[in-house]
């Protein structure tokens, strides 16, 4: 059921809620609208609307309310179709070393000190990036992290 | 499996037709709590249950009904042109032989799959009013429900689009909106419910089509 940012109250003491409302507000989002939407697999979204300040008329919130479910379909697809575009993340499978090694590579750790970390060769570790980076179809190292980090591989 | 009871085979099920007015008499009043449809016999049938109706009875292995749901002609008198012609807010309401009122959709709740992800008991539930349509050459589903279930229209394969805004219905919003079947819907319910055969049993009886009939006559 849609509910105003008023009706779902948080304490100060929650950080992350605290955070998300203050930057809300710095953008001058004060009030707002959230529709959440629950697809047919049980998978979870929320669209949720902002706005310095917001008053209005029941019958407009109800439009709000079916532009959400409408809106929230078609990000949906723009993402599903935009992620098969260049190599298919979906089907890209980065065994559990190469994630590592590009995760400690994505926090600037060069690859000696990678190797260090996981108690691997450095020449191993190396070679784990160059097979993800050919996995992903990334021309180096940087462009490598950026699509495992688009492909939800690595965060 | 699903099977459908339509006035071609009506006689052949009427014990099962008995059973699916008790099981929506608990799932409709009880569970849903929808108290304006309690009979005193504990049997939920209205004044649209007449042969003209087609019901959709999904059976598990041990032969219970574990889903159910029925569609109406709009040709005849049907929900919003009877009974809630305020839902549609004076907008026009689509009707003709190849369209449907879908309604009373009921997934018994003791059946249902645990776990996460997309149950299948749901998946053949939807995959059998398809199959349905398909069957019968229904073109669109008309249904009135909670604006919640459009996402879920949607998600199954039907091309959705509202016919008025939601309105409050005893405390619930209620939207009117209109489910067109296409080529894509069946390999799309199929796919998102990983259901790699049809759902519906229409080789007892030869299934004859009310809505080409209509056309014909």
């Amino acid at each position: 059921m849609p509910f105003l940012w008023s009706e779902a109250p948080y304490s100060l003491d929650d950080e992350p809620a605290a955070r998300v409302m203050n930057e809300a507000k710095e953008f001058g989002l004060s009030e707002g609208f959230a529709v959440p939407i629950i697809s047919v697999d049980g998978a979870q979204a929320i669209v949720t609307f902002g706005a310095p300040h917001f008053d209005i008329p029941e019958r407009h919130r109800r439009a709000l309310h079916v532009v959400a479910i409408f809106a929230h379909t078609k990000i949906r697809d723009i993402r599903k179709a935009g992620s098969g575009s260049r190599s298919d993340p979906r089907k890209v499978h980065l065994s559990g070393r190469e994630i590592e090694c590009l995760r400690w590579a994505a926090a600037g750790k060069t690859a000696w000190e990678t190797s260090e970390i996981l108690d691997l060769s450095e020449q191993t570790v190396v070679q784990y990036v160059k097979s993800a980076t050919r996995k992903l179809g990334a021309q180096n190292k940087g462009h490598a992290i950026a699509e495992a980090m688009r492909a939800a591989l690595i965060i | 499996m699903a099977i459908l009871i339509t006035k071609q085979n009506l006689s052949r099920h009427s014990d099962t037709l008995e059973k699916v007015y008790r099981l929506r008499h608990r799932f409709f009043v009880h569970h849903k709590k929808w108290e304006t449809l309690a009979k005193a016999d504990e049997r939920e049938i209205d004044e649209f249950d007449t042969p003209e109706a087609v019901h959709i009875v999904g059976l598990d292995d041990s032969g219970d009904i574990s889903t159910y749901t029925r569609l109406l002609p709009t040709t005849a008198p049907h929900l919003p042109s009877d009974v809630y012609p305020e839902l549609l807010q004076g907008n026009p309401e689509p009707t003709g032989p190849d369209i449907w009122e879908w309604t009373r959709a009921a997934i018994n709740p003791f059946k249902r799959d645990s776990g996460k992800g997309a149950s299948r008991i749901k998946g053949e539930f939807y995959a059998a009013v398809v199959e349905t349509c398909l069957h019968l050459g229904i073109r669109a589903l008309l249904v009135e429900a909670h604006p919640g279930l459009i996402t879920s229209a949607i998600d199954v394969g039907f091309h959705t689009r509202p016919l008025a805004l939601p309105t409050e219905y005893g405390g619930e919003p209620v939207v009117p909106f209109f489910c067109e079947v296409t080529e894509a819907t069946l390999p799309r319910t199929q796919e998102v419910f990983g259901l790699t055969t049809p759902v519906l049993q229409v080789d007892e009886i030869g299934i004859e089509a009310p809505a080409l009939e209509r056309r014909a006559g």
